[in-house]
């Protein structure tokens, strides 16, 4: 084994039974991550010094100095921190961003498991329908299927006030979804739903396939119902790959964007600012960079419990071994 | 050599979205009363679908309506008038075309330079055990789960610098952030799924490390190899937000940067059919290939994907 970089945690040297041929790599698996290691610093790394560094800075003169390197640039600490944190706006935004996630999850997670239940029961000509269904649905991306529901949403000629207007003493003709920022965002949390339905769906349904038979006999002999053997016997079986699932949508829902921005024609209203669109809305579009970063890093915060959350539950069940 | 069937799915716990283990589920003897509820079940099933699928069924018919039909109070639910019109518009749209180039160029050279990347990490963290593997494991899943709009500032300034901002160059370097990290960490289950035993006995039959790697895990590895690519092309091919910031004459930009601007534009504003049309072309290309490939792509996914 080469001696690597200090910072490196000490070598497990115990013979590992079945790996003795491959363990004994030399200096070819340095030479192997070389390449991934350092897009790992450059295209990740380096930005994220970066944005520690733009936090902690203030932009004196023109905004648009910083580029080109111009303009004085000096250390203020946390003040940026102090000042997104003493604003109403921040909380409001986090507020919203919150319930939003909460929502998209719950409901993504309880449609996409209800799927699943189904796909076990049905025949198998209606499996396969559902299941192709679900990829084409998977594989639509977020701009379009955005774009779909807008139109579909269009007050004027939207198909969806079309049908709710069928019904019997309900008035939809015209009317506005997007007038008022929580319908509005209702709308876009069907858009969120609708396309995180299929890979919630399809790994549910194939993890309950892999539950064992027998066990479900047992618990049916022992008087189970169906409900209660779906939740002393399926939903045990499903535990690691549901925390998975589900901090993976708290991570996706919790950063959604491009459902908002298309929703909104790249020009979201303030009551639709989620912590994303706020921060790109301050960094990007108003290039007030510190503002920005420190916006940024909040977000990046925000999300680190569910991240150790996520990482442990890939190492305990051994696959990042 | 190739009768060992790898089989990326058993290292990912209860993730088997194939169509042969639905197969096996089917004529197991355990509901014999099932058969009653089923014809109702599968009723709600096909309702489901239909309710799921109208969405894109509604995307392509408007394309194909002509202007009279689209704007109509009492909408039609099949055209009578089937026209091309709006796809010819979009398609003689010359920044559509470059738009569609530059998609394509971002795209291919991303999948590449992270697939070669990308199997070379993940062929280190399955085979060898080195110091400081955990610490780029730990890495490539962090960096996975970073939301790529929160980098989009110090990514901007940084390009800037290397006077690579408004090139296609820079977009590609910045797109590895999230490709490479999700090709190292697919690879390295569809590899570390092949036993080790062949490594070894081929070492033992005197095969240096190079064969035992393109004459055993490069082979083996091939569908992987495909799936993994598959669905890099999916994430670079849809990612939005970096597009749009670091890419700023509308010649230089990918489709997903078009299809916002012909909604938000004065001439195109109230054109669904020809946003449809321009929807389902930048949907096309994914969507074939997703679907073609869906049963060795779906392995990866939870094992930690991030869907752009």
């Amino acid at each position: 084994m080469t001696t690597a970089g200090t910072d490196l945690p000490p070598v497990d040297r115990r013979p590992r039974p079945g790996r003795r041929f491959t363990a004994r790599g030399g200096s070819t698996p340095f030479l192997l991550i070389v390449p991934a290691a350092l897009v790992l610093v450059l295209v990740a790394g380096w930005p994220l010094v970066k944005i520690v560094m733009l936090s902690l800075q203030k932009q004196q003169d023109s905004k648009y100095a910083l580029f080109h390197n111009g303009g004085t640039t000096s250390w203020v600490g946390l003040h940026n921190f102090a000042e997104a944190l003493s604003g109403s706006e921040f909380w409001t935004v986090l507020y919203r961003t919150v319930v939003f996630t909460a929502v998209n999850v719950v409901l993504s997670v309880v449609i996409g498991m209800a799927i699943a239940v189904l796909l076990n029961r049905v025949s198998r000509w209606a499996r396969v329908t559902l299941i192709v269904v679900l990829l084409f649905v998977w594989a639509v991306p977020t701009t379009v299927s955005t774009q779909i529901f807008a139109w579909l949403f269009n007050n004027q000629y939207g198909v969806v006030n079309y049908l709710l207007g069928r019904l019997p003493g309900v008035s939809m003709q015209g009317h506005d979804w997007f007038a008022n920022p929580v319908s509005g965002l209702g709308v876009v949390t069907i858009v969120v739903v609708w396309g995180a339905i299929p890979l919630l769906a399809i790994s549910l349904h194939a993890g309950i396939t892999q539950v064992p038979r027998d066990v479900l006999e047992a618990a049916r002999c022992d008087g189970a119902g169906p409900w209660a053997s779906f939740r002393h016997v399926t939903l045990p079986y499903l535990r690691p790959l549901l925390i998975i699932l589900v901090t993976l949508s708290v991570i996706w829902d919790f950063g959604v964007f491009n459902q908002i921005w298309f929703m909104r024609g790249g020009h979201p209203e303030p009551g639709y600012q989620t912590l994303g669109i706020f921060m790109y809305s301050t960094g990007v579009g108003s290039s007030r960079y510190n503002s920005g970063a420190t916006l940024a890093i909040l977000m990046i915060l925000a999300l680190a419990l569910v991240m150790v959350v996520y990482i442990r539950q890939l190492f305990r069940i051994g696959d990042a071994e | 050599m190739t009768t060992v069937a790898p089989d990326p799915i058993a290292a990912v716990p209860a993730n088997t979205p194939r169509l042969t283990t639905v197969r096996a589920s089917v004529r197991s003897p355990v509901r014999p009363r099932r058969s009653a509820a089923t014809g109702g079940w599968n009723a709600v099933a096909m309702v489901i679908a239909g309710v799921l699928g109208f969405p894109i069924f509604w995307m392509l018919i408007t394309s194909v309506k002509t202007s009279p039909e689209i704007n109509q109070l009492v909408p039609q639910f099949w055209p009578h008038h089937v026209t091309w019109s709006s796809f010819g518009e979009v398609l003689r749209d010359p920044i559509f075309r470059d738009d569609l180039l530059n998609s394509l160029i971002i795209t291919v050279a991303t999948v590449l330079i992270s697939l070669v990347i990308g199997f070379a990490g993940a062929l280190a963290i399955a085979r060898f055990r080195f110091a400081g593997r955990r610490v780029f494991v730990v890495a490539v899943l962090v960096v996975q789960m970073i939301p790529l709009t929160a980098l989009t500032i110090p990514m901007a300034l940084l390009l800037d610098d290397e006077q690579l901002k408004n090139t296609l160059t820079g977009v590609i370097i910045v797109y590895l952030m999230f490709t490479m990290p999700f090709t190292v960490w697919t690879l390295r289950t569809f590899i570390a799924n092949i036993p080790r035993e062949l490594d070894e006995a081929a070492l033992i039959d005197g095969c240096s490390r190079w064969q035992v790697f393109y004459k055993i895990i490069l082979p083996l590895v091939a569908p992987g190899l495909i799936a993994t690519g598959v669905y890099s092309w999916v994430l670079a091919w849809n990612e939005f937000v970096l597009a749009n910031t670091l890419l700023l004459d509308n010649t230089k930009q990918t489709l997903m940067v078009y299809l916002l601007q012909f909604q938000s534009s004065p001439t195109h504003g109230a054109d669904y059919g020809g946003l449809m049309a321009a929807a389902t072309l930048t949907a096309l290309p994914v969507v074939v290939l997703f679907v073609i490939f869906q049963s060795r792509i779906s392995s990866g996914l939870t094992s930690g994907a991030v869907k752009g």
